[in-house]
C-alpha cells in the first residue's frame, strides 16, 4: 500500500523466494550390515550395526548477489556421506524372584563427510558460509574463523593467532583456519540401568554426546561491555593496566570484544541424567485386597536432573550449531499415579 | 467385501479420468508476472509497491550514527553500536541492512523496467501512465544508486570503485563494481531520461515523483561531483517550481499539515514505518539523543531548534533532549519521509555560488536564514573559507537527521569528532567508507575481490 493505494511487491517481501525451475528432491542410498546376538536365554543381547549412507542433491541455499533483491536461492548442491557403527548391549545380570537388575547401553560413532560440493564447487573445492566451511573430505559444519589468542598483557587489546607462530592485534592479519572441529556430533548414545525389588523399581537413563563444538553466541552480548545488561562476574577481571594477564580485553579495545574469532567456540560434550524414575506397583495380592481389577502404579520422575559438561552456556544440547540465548532444557519433576479398572 | 473393492476401484478410475482441475487453486496473496504486466494500471500498482518499499529510515539511521549529531541514550542496549563507534567490519554493522534494502527496491525498479515492454498500451492516457511509470522507476534507480554510491564509495575520485549499477534483473549474475565516474554517468542518464517521461511537471502531489524532484536530485548529485554551475542551474530551476517555505509556514511542515518546501516525500500512513523510533521508542526508551554540539549551534530566535529537538523524559525518568523532527502527528507517530526539499536547493545554490560569486552566495544564505531565524539581520562573510564554514553549519541546522551531515564532513575532508566517547574519525581512516557487506561477497565472488581498502 502506498498513500492508501494498493501495490505489488516484486521482491522478497514476506520471505518470498526466487524460483528455481531445476529444483528436485534429495536422494539417499543407505547400506546396512548388522549382527544381532542373544545369549543366556535372552539375559544378554547385543547388536552391532554398520551403515553407510550417501545423500546427494542436498537442498542447500546458495548465496547469490544481493543486487538481485534476494540473498540466496535454493539449489541442489553437493553430496554428503554418513558412515558409522551403532553398538547396543543390554542384559540382566541379576534376576531372582524378588530382585532384578538390568543394564543397557548404546553408542553410535558417526563420521560425516562432504563428498561433493555440487553447485557450489569451485577450484579449491571449498565454500565458506559465514563461520562454517564446506570442504570436500571434511565434515559438514566445520568451523572456520580467525583463531583467538587471548589478550595482550601490555596493551589490553585482543590477540589473534597469525598462524605463523605469533600473535597479532590486527584481525586482518590473522588468517581464517578450520582447525576447530565441527558442530556435527561424532559420538553419542545413552546408557541406562534399572533395579527392581518386588513392586518397587528405580530406573535411570543417561544420555551423552562427545567431541563437538558449538558457538556460544550468547557471549557476543554477555561478554561485550558495549551492550547494556547484566554481565558475567569474570568481566570484573577486565584489563586495566600493562601487566594485567586476563581474558577480558580493555574497555576501549580497537576491536569489538566479540569479533568473528574462536573465543566463544566451545566444546559442548555432555553427560546428562535424562530420566530418573522411582515407581511402585502393588502386588497382585494387594490389588485384589483393594478390589482393584486392573493395575495401579505410583511414580515420581525427574528429567534432566543434572548435566556434566565444560560448556559455559546454559545448555550444551542445542538445535543447530549456535547457541544464541536458546532456552535451556528444563529440569522437570513429575509425580503421578496410574490406575486402571 | 468384493463389491466394496470394486466400487472403490471404479470411483478411483473415475477421478483419474476426469482429472482434478478443480483442485488447481491460485494463491490469493501472490501474482504472476503476466498479471503485473497485463495493463498499465497493473503496472502502476507495481510502481506503488516500489514506493511503499522505498524508505529513508536506514539511510537516516546509518548516516546519523556515523556523524557527530547523536550521542547514545540511556536505554541503548547496544543496537547501532558498531556504526556509532566506527568499529564495523565487512560482516558486522548496519551497512549490511543498508545494502540489502536499497538493492531490494532497486531490483523491483529493474523488474518493472524489464517487463514494461509486455504491457499493452492503448491510447494517449495509457501512454502517459506507462511513460510515468518508467520515468518514476528510473528516478528511483538513480536515487537509490546515488545513496549506495555515497555510503560505499569514494565519490571524490572518478577512477575508484563505485557500486554495481544494475540495469536489469539479476538472479545468478555476479556484477562487479562500476567506477565512480561510470556510476555518476549512469545516474545522470537515468535522470535525464526520466525527465522526458514523468507526468508531473511540478510537485502538486509531492508524494510522487515530478520533474522538479528530478531537477532537485540532479542538483544534489552535481554538487557532490563539484560541478557547481550545473548544480546551481538545476537547484534554481527546482526552486522556481517549488519556492522556499516562509518562516510562518515552516512549522506546519513538521506537523504534517503542509507540503510547503517539500519537493518529494514518501507518504506514510498510520501503522506504517516510523523514523522517530530510531532515536526514541514509544515506551520512552532513549536509544540516541541529539548531541550537545548540534543544539549549541542554533541562535536564539531560530525556530528550527524547538521544531527539530525537544525535551523528553526517558524510561528511567531522566530529562533528556530528543529528536523531534519526525514525531509528526504525535499520537500515531505519523511522519512522511522527506527526500528532497527546497531548503536544500537554496543551500546548494549558495555553496555553488561561493566558488565564484561570494556576494551572491551571501545573499542566498541570508535569504534562507531570514526565513528561519526571527529578527534575522543579514550577515556577510568576507572570505570563501569563512563562508563555507558558516554554510556547513547552516546545512547542519537545516538538514539535521536527513542524511547529509556525515557526507558534508566527508566532502570537505573534515574529521568527525565525538567528544562524549573521546573518539575521532580522522580524514585518512578507512572506515569513512562502508565495507562491502560480507553477505554480498559470499554470493558474488567478483565483488569479493573489490572490497574497500582496509577491510
Amino acid at each position: 500500500m502506498y498513500n492508501g493505494k494498493p501495490g505489488y511487491f516484486l521482491d522478497n517481501n514476506d520471505d518470498k523466494k526466487l524460483a528455481n525451475p531445476d529444483l528436485k528432491w534429495e536422494t539417499s542410498a543407505q547400506f546396512d550390515l548388522g549382527v544381532d546376538v542373544r545369549l543366556f536365554r535372552n539375559r544378554l543381547s547385543a547388536t552391532v550395526d554398520f551403515y553407510n549412507k550417501n545423500t546427494k542433491d542436498l537442498l542447500m541455499n546458495k548465496k547469490i548477489s544481493q543486487t538481485s533483491g534476494f540473498s540466496s536461492i535454493q539449489t541442489n548442491a553437493g553430496s554428503v556421506r554418513n558412515t558409522g557403527v551403532e553398538v547396543a548391549v543390554s542384559g540382566t545380570p541379576i534376576r531372582t524372584r524378588d530382585f532384578e537388575w538390568s543394564l543397557g547401553a548404546n553408542i553410535t560413532y558417526n563420521k560425516n563427510k562432504l563428498t561433493d560440493l555440487g553447485a557450489w564447487d569451485n577450484d579449491e573445492h571449498k565454500f565458506v558460509d559465514g563461520d562454517v566451511i564446506y570442504s570436500v573430505g571434511e565434515a559438514l559444519g566445520t568451523w572456520y574463523m580467525v583463531e583467538w589468542a587471548g589478550v595482550n598483557p601490555d596493551t589490553g587489546e585482543v590477540w589473534f593467532n597469525d598462524q605463523k607462530g605469533g600473535k597479532t592485534e590486527n584481525i586482518s592479519d590473522a588468517p581464517f583456519v578450520s582447525k576447530f572441529k565441527s558442530s556435527e556430533i561424532p559420538v553419542f548414545g545413552e546408557f541406562n540401568t534399572a533395579f527392581r525389588y518386588k513392586g518397587v523399581q528405580l530406573f535411570a537413563n543417561f544420555t551423552y554426546a562427545l567431541n563437538y563444538y558449538i558457538m556460544n553466541a550468547s557471549r557476543w552480548y554477555l561478554d561485550n561491555h558495549n551492550f547494556n545488561g547484566n554481565k558475567p562476574a569474570y568481566m570484573l577481571t577486565m584489563w586495566r593496566e600493562p601487566g594485567d594477564v586476563t581474558n577480558v580485553p580493555r574497555f576501549d579495545a580497537q576491536n569489538n570484544p566479540s569479533p568473528w574469532a574462536s573465543q566463544f567456540l566451545e566444546e559442548a560434550s555432555y553427560l546428562r541424567l535424562k530420566t530418573l524414575r522411582l515407581s511402585y506397583s502393588p502386588s497382585r495380592k494387594l490389588l485384589d485386597k483393594m478390589k482393584v481389577v486392573g493395575s495401579m502404579n505410583f511414580f515420581c520422575q525427574g528429567e534432566n536432573l543434572f548435566t556434566v559438561t565444560n560448556y559455559s552456556g546454559q545448555d550444551p544440547e542445542v538445535s543447530g550449531d549456535t547457541d544464541y540465548m536458546s532456552y535451556p532444557t528444563p529440569i522437570t519433576l513429575t509425580f503421578g499415579f496410574n490406575v486402571s479398572f | 467385501m468384493k463389491t466394496i473393492y470394486k466400487g472403490m476401484l471404479a470411483a478411483g478410475l473415475a477421478l483419474l479420468i476426469t482429472g482434478c482441475s478443480f483442485t488447481d487453486l491460485e494463491p490469493t496473496d501472490k501474482v504472476s508476472n503476466s498479471d503485473i504486466f497485463s495493463s498499465t494500471s497493473a503496472m502502476e500498482q507495481a510502481v506503488n509497491g516500489a514506493y511503499a518499499k522505498m524508505s529513508l529510515r536506514e539511510i537516516i539511521k546509518v548516516s546519523a550514527l556515523l556523524s557527530d549529531d547523536v550521542i547514545k541514550g540511556g536505554q541503548n542496549g547496544g543496537a547501532g553500536d558498531d556504526t556509532y563507534q566506527w568499529t564495523y567490519t565487512a560482516s558486522t554493522g548496519d551497512h549490511n541492512d543498508l545494502w540489502a534494502k536499497l538493492y531490494s527496491v532497486n531490483s523491483m525498479a529493474n523488474r518493472i523496467l524489464d517487463g514494461a515492454g509486455e504491457v499493452p498500451v492503448n491510447g494517449a492516457d495509457e501512454q502517459k501512465s506507462w511513460n510515468n511509470s518508467i520515468g518514476t522507476v528510473m528516478f528511483m534507480r538513480a536515487y537509490l544508486s546515488f545513496d549506495l554510491l555515497r555510503f560505499f564509495a569514494d565519490f571524490e575520485d572518478g577512477s575508484k570503485y563505485g557500486i554495481p549499477y544494475i540495469l536489469k534483473p539479476v538472479i545468478l549474475d555476479t556484477p562487479g563494481r562500476n567506477t565512480v565516474a561510470e556510476c555518476f554517468d549512469l545516474i545522470h542518464k537515468d535522470l535525464e531520461e526520466a525527465m522526458n517521461l514523468v507526468s508531473q511537471d511540478k510537485p502538486s502531489d509531492p508524494g510522487y515523483v515530478s520533474k522538479t524532484a528530478i531537477k532537485a536530485l540532479q542538483a544534489r548529485v552535481y554538487l557532490y561531483q563539484r560541478q557547481y554551475d550545473k548544480a546551481y542551474e538545476c537547484a534554481s530551476a527546482a526552486i522556481q517550481d517549488k519556492p522556499l517555505a516562509t518562516i510562518n509556514n515552516y512549522p506546519s511542515i513538521w506537523e504534517e499539515e503542509s507540503n510547503d518546501d517539500i519537493i518529494l516525500k514518501l507518504k506514510k500512513l498510520a501503522g506504517e514505518e516510523r523514523i522517530d523510533t530510531i532515536f526514541f521508542s514509544a515506551d520512552n526508551s532513549s536509544a540516541f539523543e541529539p548531541a550537545q554540539e548540534l543544539i549549541d549551534i542554533y541562535d536564539a530566535g531560530d525556530i528550527r531548534l524547538n521544531l527539530f529537538i525537544g525535551d523528553g523524559v526517558d524510561r528511567e525518568g531522566v530529562a533528556v533532549k530528543r529528536v523531534n523532527k519526525y514525531k509528526g502527528i504525535e499520537s500515531v507517530g505519523l511522519a512522511d519521509q522527506k527526500l528532497l526539499r527546497s531548503s536544500e536547493m537554496i543551500l546548494i545554490m549558495a555553496e555553488a555560488k561561493a566558488q565564484t560569486d561570494l556576494a551572491e552566495a551571501n545573499k542566498l544564505l541570508n535569504q534562507l536564514r531570514a526565513e528561519r531565524i526571527e529578527g534575522w539581520e543579514n550577515q556577510t562573510y568576507a572570505t570563501k573559507d569563512q563562508f563555507i564554514e558558516e554554510l556547513l553549519l547552516e546545512r547542519r541546522r537545516e538538514l539535521c537527521f536527513e542524511g547529509h551531515r556525515f557526507f558534508d564532513l566527508r566532502r570537505y575532508n573534515l574529521p568527525i569528532v565525538k567528544p562524549l566517547i573521546n573518539k575521532t574519525l580522522e580524514v585518512d581512516n578507512y572506515r569513512r567508507l562502508q565495507p562491502i557487506p560480507y553477505g554480498e561477497m559470499q554470493g558474488n565472488p567478483v565483488i569479493a575481490g573489490q572490497q574497500n581498502p582496509g577491510y
